[in-house]
């Protein structure tokens, strides 16, 4: 075969596949024009039955029907949605009791230990729905998957199917988590506080590894554990700064005045993030009497030390903001620059960098 | 010319034009492997895009704040709608940041005035060397606008001053004119939830010339008639649907735009941010930061996601291109001969031993080979050296993939995000499709055959680039 043929057998062959293409094009958006149509009946379906079962004037049964002949992604897409709303929690036991047989349910749990991890997305979404007990070491599993949109699906099932050792062992992985997981494990470790709260007392020594105890104790804080919280001071000279900015960190939960003595010894930290920390808490504690202390802070050599220490002052009324328009006219300009660009804000532009 | 001669000059045309023929082989090969790689890829970001939950999770306040940045130079006209649709764009925690670059028309008035702006004390560390930072203000109506008012220093200094101001630990690099979808910085936050480590993301850039366009927002996409605009909305498809998407997979992504693209702060500034005087600062940008990257053994990625899209004005006029097309292939010629350590360098991994050879032998010297291929076709023709049938089938075919490529991924658009709703719309891109390859190609060859020129001698300026607004869309 000749040059001249080859190249004609290209072409003719890149024209064939380009009809093809356009056809492609053309045919596709009828097809799923079609698709949309037929699916948008089926689910509609489902809506009169669920309804009528979460009024209370229909059998569960009838929505667990009408979900069998929808493809099982989206059935577990409805109930999925279903669950997350309010609904009290023996209604959504009937449902999971219901559902958990469901040839859909069944072979998307199955997908637990797929190597695809769509496959593991939907069993961990599964578990949220129809999870129980024995299914704890699966969801272990997808708890410490690599892909954290897994794990973050997972973790909504932790309060159906967590035990004691289960939760026991989260909390000891927690430092290997993601920060977008850990997020979302403290929101599921709310429901299970009697079970975190006596794991969580008896990690919060000074020998524990610093960095999951500076987890552990921004947890005792977020979930506002009492008995945790009382063992955090304790921790206010640990060698790590990090857990001392921890520390500081929780404290802003109790207010009592052995805490504001804490924070004041941290206010004279070394470490610059550790003062930052101990100012904002005072900040958040809301007492004026912190206000001789924080204009100490706004004096700091750290930039951002002075700065924490100037919107903690802005959080203590009239007598805090007073405080910082004085510091305007300090002769350090910088400790006046801080104060003047703070006393400038709008609410909003102060509530933005408080939270931040 | 005696016989010899003669013998000679047929055995170069003969040897140049298969070399020339080699050359695009292997550069349509490479393509034809980006495609193939990009289509899991998408599959994989379509099926997440679609995922109801997924994006509910993407709403939460487990995804890191975010600093928008938005260099600003006399954009009076636009910049209170613009302003204005950065600050209503859903995400859970960002602040925006304008840095007007000494403009000489009322920008700075206009924001004054519409957003009831206050002068604040400029108290915040500032690593990177800027030009004068003359004024900070933020609003009183957004907490959540910061303008900074410097002298005029081009895009790269405004970038640096407003990494300098920005409080969060991401910035997204936005050019004012850029159109944002709505929910798009959360779809661009998405590797947070796939994967662990990031240095950067590049969004998609789409073309909003005959958009319908209303207060700052893309209200429903349209393709242009305008063929130059129109080829560049298909240039942009293939570009960005198949060409970016593959090099996720090889794992090498050199280009993130620099009119929308997230990055990690701390690398900016460990990298000394953007650099002043490159006529196409994002690539020398990602280029620098994968390096360090690299030399530093820092695991993290610069992915690139096909649906967070970003809307902006492609030239309509030639002239117009022309300076745009140029000013790209200047600064692409400008960074490979900065970076030219990189070539062939095994110890930067993918990046030295395929990025930087595809960038440079099949993106940067293409159009000079191109020129080449065509000119020795034509004495070839002339002298009879070569045949013409197989001349013109040679040329066919090469078009025919170029188009092949295009349609391909028009399907790709259409079966994944499909943006563009009207039927019309789909057959007005499969027939700019079919005629990008005769005229539209061989003219941007020429604009970046012209950037050698201008390289060479020096010029360092980045052309006035006129953009008509998106008032007088459809």
């Amino acid at each position: 075969m000749t040059g001249i043929a080859v190249l004609a057998v290209i072409a003719l062959f890149q024209l064939a596949f380009l009809v093809l293409l356009i056809v492609f094009v053309g045919v596709r958006r009828q097809v799923d024009r079609k698709a949309e149509a037929e699916f948008l009946v089926l689910r509609q379906g489902v809506s009169g039955p669920l309804g009528a079962w979460l009024t209370g004037t229909g059998p569960v049964e009838e929505v667990v029907a009408t979900l069998r002949i929808l493809p099982g992604t989206s059935a577990l897409g409805i109930a999925g949605n279903l669950a997350r709303t309010s609904m009290p929690p023996a209604q959504r036991s009937v449902l999971a009791a219901a559902l958990r047989d469901e040839h859909w349910a069944r072979s998307a749990r199955d997908g637990a230990s797929s190597r695809q991890w769509g496959k593991r997305l939907q069993a961990a979404r599964c578990f949220a729905l129809t999870g129980a007990l024995e299914d704890a070491p699966q969801l272990e599993r997808l708890l410490n998957d690599p892909r954290p949109a897994v794990a973050v699906a997972a973790v909504s099932a932790l309060p159906r199917v967590a035990n004691a050792a289960l939760v026991e062992r989260v909390l000891d992985r927690l430092v290997m988590l993601p920060v977008v997981v850990r997020v979302y494990l403290q929101d599921a470790l709310r429901e299970l506080r009697p079970m975190v709260e006596p794991v969580l007392v008896k990690r919060l020594t000074i020998d524990a590894p610093p960095r999951a105890l500076a987890i552990w104790i921004d947890l005792s804080g977020a979930l506002e554990l009492a008995s945790a919280l009382e063992r955090v001071p304790t921790l206010a000279a640990h060698d790590t700064a990090r857990v001392r900015v921890a520390v500081a960190r929780a404290l802003r939960r109790v207010p009592t005045r052995a805490t504001t003595e804490v924070l004041y010894r941290l206010l004279a930290d070394t470490d610059d993030q550790v003062r930052a920390a101990a100012a904002h808490s005072l900040g958040e504690l809301g007492s004026a009497l912190a206000i001789p202390a924080l204009l100490g802070a706004a004096r700091d050599p750290s930039w951002f030390v002075r700065f924490r220490a100037a919107l903690a002052l802005s959080q203590l009324g009239e007598q805090g903001r007073a405080a910082v328009r004085t510091l305007r006219i300090d002769d350090d300009r910088y400790v006046a620059d801080i104060a003047s660009l703070i006393s400038g804000l709008g609410d909003g532009a102060l509530l933005d960098m408080v939270e931040s | 010319m005696t016989a010899d001669m003669v013998v000679i000059v047929h055995r170069f045309l003969w040897w140049a034009d298969h070399a020339v023929l080699v050359y695009f082989l292997i550069l349509n090969s490479f393509y034809a492997l980006l495609l193939i790689l990009s289509i899991p890829e998408l599959w994989l970001h379509w099926r997440v895009a679609d995922d109801e939950q997924l994006s509910r999770l993407l709403a939460s306040d487990a995804l890191p704040p975010l600093s928008i940045l938005v260099p600003a130079y006399n954009e009076e006209v636009t910049i209170a709608s613009s302003t204005l649709s950065f600050l209503t764009l859903a995400y859970p925690k960002f602040e925006v940041i304008l840095i007007n670059d000494g403009s000489k028309d009322g920008t700075v008035d206009v924001l004054m005035k519409e957003f009831d702006l206050y002068e604040v004390p400029p108290a915040y560390p500032r690593p990177l060397e800027t030009q004068r930072v003359k004024a900070v203000y933020r609003s009183r109506k957004h907490s959540r606008l910061v303008v900074l008012d410097k002298a005029n220093g081009g895009k790269a200094d405004s970038l640096n001053a407003g990494m300098n101001a920005a409080r969060h630990p991401y910035v997204v690099a936005v050019d004012a004119d850029t159109l944002i979808e709505p929910d798009a910085l959360m779809r661009l936050a998405r590797p947070f939830l796939l994967g662990t480590s990031v240095a950067a993301v590049g969004g998609t850039l789409r073309v909003a010339n005959g958009c319908v366009v209303k207060m700052g927002r893309v209200m429903e996409p349209r393709v242009d008639f305008n063929w130059l605009t129109g080829c560049q909305v298909v240039e942009y498809l293939r570009a960005f649907l198949f060409g970016r998407l593959g090099w996720n997979t090889l794992g090498g992504s050199l280009i993130i735009s620099g009119a929308f693209g997230l990055f990690r702060r701390k690398y900016l500034l460990a990298i000394g941010g953007y650099k002043t005087g490159n006529v196409t600062e994002d690539m020398d940008l990602v280029v620098r930061l994968q390096r360090y990257l690299y030399e530093n053994g820092i695991k993290a990625e610069l992915p690139f996601i096909p649906d967070p899209v970003a809307w902006t004005e492609v030239p309509s006029d030639p002239k117009v291109l022309a300076r745009q097309r140029e000013r790209w292939h200047r600064g692409l010629i400008g960074t490979m001969v900065t970076h030219r350590d990189l070539l062939f360098n095994r110890k930067y991994g993918v990046m030295g031993m395929v990025a930087i050879p595809y960038f440079l032998l099949g993106e940067m010297l293409a159009p000079l080979v191109e020129l080449f291929g065509y000119v020795m076709t034509v004495l070839g023709l002339a002298i009879g050296a070569v045949d013409y049938r197989f001349a013109m089938l040679f040329l066919l075919c090469a078009v025919g993939y170029g188009t092949l490529l295009s349609f391909w991924a028009i399907v790709l658009e259409e079966v994944s995000f499909r943006r563009y709703g009207r039927r019309s719309d789909v057959a007005k891109l499969l027939f700019f499709g079919l005629i990008e390859g005769v005229g539209y190609r061989q003219l941007t060859v020429w604009y970046r055959l012209q950037a050698f020129w201008k390289y060479f001698r020096g010029k360092e300026d980045w052309g006035v680039m006129t953009r008509k607004g998106f008032g007088t869309q459809a």
